[in-house]
């Protein structure tokens, strides 16, 4: 009996996760701004590509709240848009050092060029810079040098290796630089509306929703802009 | 199905380099002795007892772009590893490696002496020996030891994420079941997932029979 209780204790204290945290998803690129928020309550990060967290939200992981580096379509279903918590914008880069190659250039890529973009469909980033790039009338030039990062950080990374020539990341990744330069900010022509919408789950707890209006309130908004974040569309 | 056909290119590209290679250090591993064969053995070691994603990091560190092989390599050939079905192979064979040189060893460690001696004493050279006594006696072991290999390389994940990335040329069956899963594909991770168990059940009664032949 003593031995099953202790063993029963041993695969409890395997399950660990106290019941006064709340998580709350959110891009990754807001990594290091977030970190500095002070939302009500303990909260925990989960940090990634918006898409594989939205994903994982609509199958009812365990947080109901999430700030995505986009619009997240599958959400509408069971989630609320409550506000825009910041924007953003797309910028060039490229490996210190390394021939720039402009944004017009990648309408005739250099021999062997590799142009890291996040991949589209779970990474907000990607499918801005496919965008901006089809603006610019120079996507299916430059598709087949295009190289795939699993969230926008990744493809900073990349970069940063040397792995890549190039790569689009938002403005804001650049703050975190070291070994990349900034190529170019995308023209204003082909600029994406690089949004981050605070969604809450139509299943939410009060506590959950009181994480919510702590970030959409001007507060919140403020640590994000001293971290570079717009306040109003680009 | 693509992610099957670059699965099966990179389980055979690595196979390619596994096992000679493991073969070659098997043998050893079963014949050897003293200290080099301890390190030897403790070194084939390690890409089996590390994390997968702690083998793809050392491999970015080695082979990347500006790594001390990765940049001769990029350099002299124009040779890039990451984003390439080269590099997937890489990650696939590291992780296989130690499966086929200790299941290669336990094959000739198995093989009895006395044959061996038998032949030399009737004048065969030491490389007729090896061709016309040992490696027919540790084949059924060998084959047990490709096959184990061939499906870690096959199930790598780990590694392969993080030396190759997920691009066109690298995207496995497995990673693709990831991230299939990851967008909501239910329908495309779970006929990956069962074309994966399916090969899965096959090898393990292939390896069924060939223990019972060892």
């Amino acid at each position: 009996m003593k031995r099953l209780l202790f063993a029963l204790a041993l695969l409890a204290s395997c399950k660990h996760s106290p019941r006064t945290t709340t998580t709350v998803g959110a891009a990754i690129s807001l990594k290091e701004a977030a970190e500095e928020l002070q939302p009500p309550g303990e909260v925990q990060w989960a940090f990634g590509a918006s898409g594989d967290l939205a994903s994982q939200m609509e199958r009812g992981a365990p947080f109901d709240v999430l700030i995505a580096a986009g619009v997240q379509r599958p959400l509408e279903k069971i989630a609320t848009e409550r506000c825009t918590i910041a924007w953003n914008t797309l910028v060039l880069v490229k490996h210190k050092g390394s021939a720039s190659v402009g944004w017009s250039d990648l309408a005739s890529p250099p021999a062997s060029f590799r142009l890291a973009i996040g991949y589209p469909l779970s990474v907000p980033a990607g499918a801005y810079a496919e965008e901006a790039l089809r603006k610019l009338g120079v996507w299916n030039a430059v598709a087949p040098n295009v190289v795939h990062g699993t969230n926008v950080r990744n493809v900073f990374d990349l970069v940063a290796r040397g792995e890549a020539d190039e790569g689009v990341v938002y403005a804001t990744d650049v703050r975190i630089a070291k070994d990349v330069e900034v190529v170019a900010e995308v023209p204003a022509s082909a600029r994406p509306n690089v949004r981050y919408p605070v969604y809450v789950t139509n299943a939410a707890s009060e506590r959950d929703k009181a994480v919510a209006d702590y970030l959409c309130a001007p507060a919140a908004k403020r640590v994000l802009a001293a971290h570079g974040f717009l306040d109003h569309p680009p | 199905m693509s992610a099957l056909a670059v699965s099966l290119r990179v389980v055979l590209c690595a196979l390619v380099f596994v096992v000679p290679i493991g073969g070659a250090l098997g043998a050893y591993l079963a014949r050897g002795r003293g200290a080099m064969r301890a390190i030897t053995d403790a070194l084939v070691l390690i890409p089996l007892v590390l994390p997968p994603s702690v083998v793809g990091y050392l491999l970015l560190l080695l082979l990347g772009r500006n790594g001390p092989l990765g940049a001769p390599l990029a350099n002299a050939f124009g040779v890039r590893l990451v984003f390439s079905s080269a590099g997937a192979s890489i990650a696939a064979a590291a992780v296989a490696l130690p499966l086929m040189a200790k299941g290669a060893e336990a094959a000739f460690a198995r093989v009895d002496r006395g044959l061996e001696e038998v032949a030399a004493a009737n004048g065969l050279s030491p490389r007729e020996t090896f061709r016309i006594v040992t490696l027919p006696l540790a084949l059924p072991g060998l084959g047990v030891a490709i096959t184990l290999a061939a499906l870690r390389a096959l199930g790598e994940f780990g590694a392969t994420l993080t030396f190759a990335g997920y691009t066109k040329s690298t995207a496995t069956a497995p990673l693709e079941v990831y991230f299939a899963m990851q967008l909501g594909d239910d329908s495309r991770a779970l006929s990956l997932s069962l074309v994966l168990v399916v090969a899965s059940v096959a090898a393990a009664l292939m390896l069924r029979a060939w223990s019972r032949r060892t």
